[in-house]
Order: C-alpha cells, then sequence, then structure tokens
C-alpha cells in the first residue's frame, strides 16, 4: 500500500516539475498577492495632501504646522497667504486639507487662552475624510499635551496646568495598519484557494487524460490513488502559506505573536476541510475548466462572506448563516487570533470544533464519493 | 469453458442500451476480435470486463470471477489499454513504465529493460511520451499493459491512428503473444480480423456472429461475384434492380453482386458481356459478410 503511495506522489511531483509555468505561477502568484494586499490596497490614509495658510508667522504657529507635517499623516503641498488660494486649491482637489492658523494664534496662547485653529476637509471621499479628521484631531492633542507640559514646567505646578487627556488606545494594532489585519487573512485564503484547486485539478487531470480508466484497472485502490495525489500538494500548498507568512512577518513586519506549533495544527485542520471540498470537486467536474467554475463557487463566496474583507457581524443574518458555514470564516478568527493576539487555543476552541467536525464530515462524504465513483 | 464467460450481458445508459443480452466464450490462448462499428458496443463490453463499468444485468466471468463484484482478485491478472492513449503525455517512457511496475509492486528494472528492448523502445526510453509519434505511444500503451504478466489482455482500439506499418508491426507482435496471454482486442477494421483466430460481429450491443474468420465466411449461402467495369457506377444503377439480384454494391473499383440461391449466372454473364465488364465468381469477404449480418438484422434480407 505505502509503495503505491509513494508511486503515485512521485509522479505528481514530476508532472508538478515538468510543468514550469503552473509551478511558478502556484509560487508566484500568493507572493504576488501579498505585496499587492501589503502596498497598494492598504486602506490607511496617510500623506494628506495638505493646504497650510499661516497667518500668525509664529514660532508657536511654525511648532503646530511642523507638528501636523511630521505626523506622515499630512503632507504640506502648498503654502499659501489667502483664504481664497487655499479654497481654491482644495475646490480643484489638489489639496485634501487645509490648515488655517489665525493671526492671533501665539497672542492667545501666550495669554493662556484658547486659541483656534481651522482645519477643513474636503469630504467627497469619506474615508479620507474620517482618517484626516481624527488624524488632525490626534495630532493637535498631542500639540496640547506637549505645550501644556512645557508650561507647566515653566511655572513649576504640574498638576493644575495639566488639560484633560482622552487616552484613546487601540489594542492590538496600536498603529491601526490595516496590513496587519489583512496579511494573516490573505494566509488563510491562499491555502484555501490552493489547496481545493490543486487537489480538485490533480485528479480531475487523470479523468481529462482518460488516464483514471487505467489506474481503475490496476490494483490501485481508491484510497491510495486519492492519498498518493493529495499529499504532495498538501505539502505544496503548506510551504507556500509558510513562505506568504515568513514575508509578511519579515518584510511587512507584521508581528506574530502566538505559537507557531498550533499555526502549523490548526492550518492542518484547515487544510483537511478544503481537501474534502477540493475531492468533492472532483468526483463532480469532468476537466478542469468544470473544476474551476465548481471551485469558483466555493472561492467567491469565501473571499467576500468569510471576513476576510468585510466583516461579518455586519452583514444580513441570513447571509451570516451562509457565511458561517465557510470553512474560511472560521479560521480566520484564528489565524488573527494567533498572529495579532497571541491567545492560546481555549479562546479559538468553537472555530477549532467546527473546522474539526466539517473536515471530518466532508473528507467521509467525498472520498466515498469518490470512492463509488471510482468503482 | 472460456477463460473469459460473458452471459446475457447488459448495460444501459439511461434510455441506451449499449450492450444487449449479450452472450460469449473466448477460449483460452487465442487472439480475439471484437468487431464493428463506432458505437456497436465494443468498448463498453471491454470496459465492463475490465471491472470499470458495472453490468445492468447478466455477468461476465473472467478466470470464473465475477467481473464487477470480484474486480480486485481480477486487476492482476489483466492488462488494459483504453481508446485514448492512457498514458502520461508529461512522463518520459521509462517514467511511465517505472510508474505501473510500482503500482504492480514489481521491482525489477531487468522486466522494464527487456520490454523496451522487446517493443524497440529502447531508444525512445528517455522522450515524453506526447513527443512521441502515434505509434510509438501506442507500443508504450502495450508495454505498460504487459507489464506485470496479465493472463488476458484488453486492448480498445489500439491501431486507431497508426500508420499502415505500424500497424503491421503492431499485429506481428499481438500474433507472437498468443503463447503468453488471451488477447481481446477491439477494431472496425475489418482486415484487421483477419488476423485473429476467432472473432464476434457486434451491431447495436448485440452478437451478429462468432467464430473464426474462415467459419464466419463461409455462413452465407448466396454465391457472390465481382466485376470490373469501365463505368462501374451506371452498371451498378443496371444491375441492381434486376429480380434476381440480391444485392449489389461498389467496393473500391469494382462492382459485387449477391445473386439468390437460383443460378441466374449465366443472365449476369451476358450483361457483363454487353458492359464490356470482366465478371468472376468471388468469395465472401469479411466486410461482404458483415454488411449482410447487418441487412439480415435489420429485416431487408
Amino acid at each position: 500500500m505505502k509503495k503505491r503511495i509513494i508511486a503515485i506522489m512521485k509522479k505528481e511531483i514530476l508532472h508538478v516539475l515538468r510543468d514550469p509555468v503552473s509551478l511558478s505561477i502556484i509560487i508566484l502568484l500568493p507572493v504576488f498577492l501579498l505585496f499587492l494586499f501589503g502596498y497598494a490596497v492598504s486602506s490607511d490614509v496617510k500623506h494628506i495632501s495638505t493646504v497650510l495658510l499661516d497667518l500668525d508667522e509664529s514660532s508657536d504657529s511654525f511648532h503646530l504646522s511642523q507638528h501636523f507635517f511630521q505626523s506622515g499623516y499630512f503632507d504640506l503641498v502648498y503654502k499659501v497667504s489667502s483664504f481664497e488660494e487655499l479654497s481654491q486649491l482644495i475646490d480643484s482637489g489638489k489639496a485634501k486639507c487645509g490648515l488655517v492658523i489665525p493671526n492671533k494664534f501665539s497672542y492667545y496662547l501666550l495669554r493662556g487662552e484658547k486659541a483656534e485653529v481651522q482645519f477643513l476637509i474636503d469630504g467627497s471621499n469619506p474615508t479620507v475624510a474620517q482618517t484626516a479628521l481624527f488624524s488632525a484631531q490626534a495630532v493637535v492633542q498631542d500639540f496640547n499635551l506637549q505645550l501644556s507640559v512645557k508650561m507647566a514646567s515653566r511655572s513649576g505646578n504640574e498638576l493644575k496646568f495639566v488639560p484633560v487627556d482622552l487616552q484613546s488606545r487601540v489594542w492590538y494594532n496600536p498603529s491601526l495598519e490595516s496590513l496587519n489585519f489583512n496579511i494573516p487573512g490573505l494566509v488563510g485564503v491562499i491555502l484555501q484557494t490552493m489547496s481545493i484547486n490543486l487537489t480538485a485539478f490533480a485528479i480531475v487531470k487523470e479523468k481529462e487524460r482518460g488516464t483514471i480508466e487505467t489506474l481503475i484497472v490496476t490494483p490501485l485502490k481508491p484510497l491510495e490513488l486519492m492519498l498518493g495525489k493529495i499529499i504532495p500538494y498538501i505539502i505544496l500548498a503548506f510551504g507556500i502559506s509558510t513562505l506568504v507568512l515568513a514575508v509578511a512577518v519579515f518584510w511587512f513586519h507584521v508581528p506574530f505573536n502566538g505559537s507557531i506549533l498550533l499555526y502549523f495544527l490548526l492550518s492542518f485542520l484547515f487544510l483537511f476541510s478544503c481537501l474534502g471540498i477540493g475531492l468533492l470537486i472532483s468526483t463532480i467536474a469532468q476537466n478542469q475548466f468544470q473544476a474551476m467554475q465548481i471551485s469558483s463557487f466555493v472561492l467567491l463566496p469565501a473571499l467576500i462572506l468569510s471576513g476576510f474583507i468585510f466583516p461579518v457581524e455586519a452583514m444580513p443574518q441570513v447571509i451570516q448563516w451562509v457565511s458561517w458555514l465557510l470553512p474560511l470564516t472560521h479560521f480566520l478568527p484564528i489565524l488573527r487570533g494567533l498572529i495579532l493576539k497571541g491567545v492560546g487555543i481555549a479562546y479559538l476552541f468553537p472555530d477549532v470544533i467546527w473546522l474539526f467536525v466539517f473536515s471530518a464530515f466532508m473528507l467521509l462524504f467525498s472520498s466515498l464519493r469518490f470512492r463509488k465513483r471510482l468503482a | 469453458m472460456g477463460i473469459v464467460e460473458i452471459q446475457n450481458l447488459t448495460k444501459k445508459f439511461a434510455d441506451l442500451t449499449a450492450v444487449d443480452h449479450l452472450s460469449l466464450s473466448i477460449p483460452e490462448g487465442v487472439i480475439f476480435g471484437l468487431l464493428g462499428p463506432n458505437g456497436s458496443g465494443k468498448t463498453t463490453t471491454i470496459r465492463i470486463l475490465c471491472g470499470i463499468l458495472p453490468p445492468t444485468s447478466g455477468q461476465a466471468l473472467i478466470m470464473g470471477l465475477d467481473s464487477f463484484q470480484q474486480a480486485e482478485k481480477i486487476r492482476k491478472l489483466i492488462g488494459y489499454t483504453s481508446q485514448y492513449c492512457s498514458l502520461y503525455g508529461d512522463l518520459t517512457v521509462e517514467e511511465n513504465l517505472v510508474f505501473y511496475a510500482q503500482i504492480y509492486g514489481m521491482r525489477s528494472s531487468e522486466r522494464i529493460s527487456e520490454i523496451l528492448q522487446r517493443f524497440k523502445l529502447f531508444q525512445f526510453r528517455k522522450r515524453l511520451i506526447r513527443e512521441l509519434p502515434p505509434g510509438k505511444k501506442q507500443w508504450t500503451a502495450l508495454a505498460c499493459a504487459l507489464l506485470h504478466e496479465p493472463r488476458i489482455l484488453f486492448l480498445d482500439e489500439p491501431t486507431s491512428g497508426m500508420d499502415p506499418k505500424s500497424r503491421q508491426e503492431f499485429w506481428d507482435e499481438l500474433s507472437s503473444l498468443k503463447n503468453e496471454c488471451t488477447v481481446l482486442i477491439s477494431t472496425h477494421l475489418l482486415d484487421e480480423a483477419e488476423r485473429c483466430q476467432m472473432i464476434a460481429f457486434m451491431h447495436l450491443g448485440r452478437i451478429l456472429a462468432v467464430g473464426s474468420p474462415s467459419q464466419i465466411k463461409g455462413i452465407p449461402k448466396e454465391r457472390i461475384f465481382s466485376l470490373e467495369a469501365p463505368d462501374p457506377v451506371s452498371l451498378l444503377k443496371e444491375i441492381a434492380p434486376l429480380p434476381f439480384v440480391q444485392d449489389a454494391y461498389l467496393f473500391g473499383n469494382t462492382l459485387r453482386v449477391i445473386l439468390g440461391e437460383e443460378d441466374k449466372t449465366e443472365e449476369l454473364r451476358k450483361i457483363a458481356q454487353e458492359r464490356n465488364a470482366s465478371l468472376q465468381e468471388t468469395e465472401f469477404s469479411l466486410e461482404d459478410c458483415y454488411v449482410r449480418l447487418i441487412l439480415q438484422e435489420r429485416g431487408a434480407l
């Protein structure tokens, strides 16, 4: 039995090696996706083009504008001397924000009175506007804090002058970088896509070539054929997901806080659920084109409904039930929990149980079907 | 009892009956040809015998074992090449052979080089299957099927796509196999049937006749003549409607005319002379027999 499985495995490896185009796509596509997500699809808004109107031209106003433009959120693109020029630049879209420092800014500050600063935001893109608003508030708050500390230390009486400071802190992803949120999800998506497609294709190819018939006539048993075909692709899918994770951690500096061992163990569990789906597809499809169509039937909803892009909680109840059925929906919280929060298995238990049940059921069902189709 | 015994075998796909109450006995050590046009049920029959398909009713016994219920016991006893050259195109000749050897649990690489030599594949062993000429592909498929020394070899239309020379060589090789194993081969080429020890004519899932080629040729009781004429087509139009002519058809450039049991040879000779055609009494070929059997089956005769 072992020898026959190894014979199939060897043959599969030869197939993979003889097809360098597919092999390079298999390896490069996930890495390409990773860089795409890492650089292009970042939903963080930084470097917002900003125009400055400084009517005060004092050292205090200079400090405030410096605070703005060194924060990384705002880029100084124009410095103007009238309000008309500023509004023109925002109207024409050359700048998204405008910072107006009135002429008595330092005067009020010195007198210990409230100094007002005007901040104008182009609201046509709400995402940018919202981020700009929050960032501006944060920058000003930070500025206030430093200023009051300075004033307090000057007067020697600290406590009285420290203004109320809103302690807002973000957990797990302190810089709120979407990259940290997206990449663990991407690892799951890649693992899913590769394992489902590779298993389905590997078996369907055998049908397409007509070689499956010849194999049926040999003493090879369905289980041996199944294992021999699946094992090389499990290893391949696993290797590539590890590669993606490594790039994420070492290139994009996504923090990995959990246990690596647990990560591999649970990825393995997830792989089995995907293999079950891939196997099922292979029993339905007659050729690779059909296999691809059927697999997109699973992969596309998973991409949208699993919480990879949109939060499941925000979906209508009926859609939530559908997304609950998808293994990826259960694997993503595991991945994010492990990578970002570093939680242990106790916190992941419901999802792990679900994956376990799903994999067991799916593998049993599809291997029985596979057997029946072959025999 | 034959090495293959088929009893009342029927296979239905939805509303199509591919094999229709077929019974057949194949004795050990012969080359048995299954003849018939495409769609006559040859492939389905072979697939049932190999245990790929379950029969709808009836059964097939391979060396006394049920082809489907006991398929696992039969696997090692049979070799099979399917209609489509079922090898891995992206693997070399040798890799294909090694793969099948491992599947059959064989270790010896001697057997592989022996079979490579025998089928003149040795210099091709490092070539990818998809780069081989079609003839060599079939040789490799045959080599893979024979690797484990099966008792029965099932070949489904192995010579389709081969050039005449390769076909000749292929049949020479098959003839030399008869001491090693029983061969069941399907073909739609009647000239190949002449090289089988036994043949069965199939039509619409049924067997029309079984026997050696000479037995089959002896079935018709009528007399057949061959006419060579300058204008065979117009001669055919003239002869076919005559009451004593049972059947007339073109065969290449000659006209074949079948007369009924009454002796009307003289009438035919007269017409031939008028038309400058040379008339010769001849023997039924397998092709003639097949045409007649089908016509009989349809109730036209």
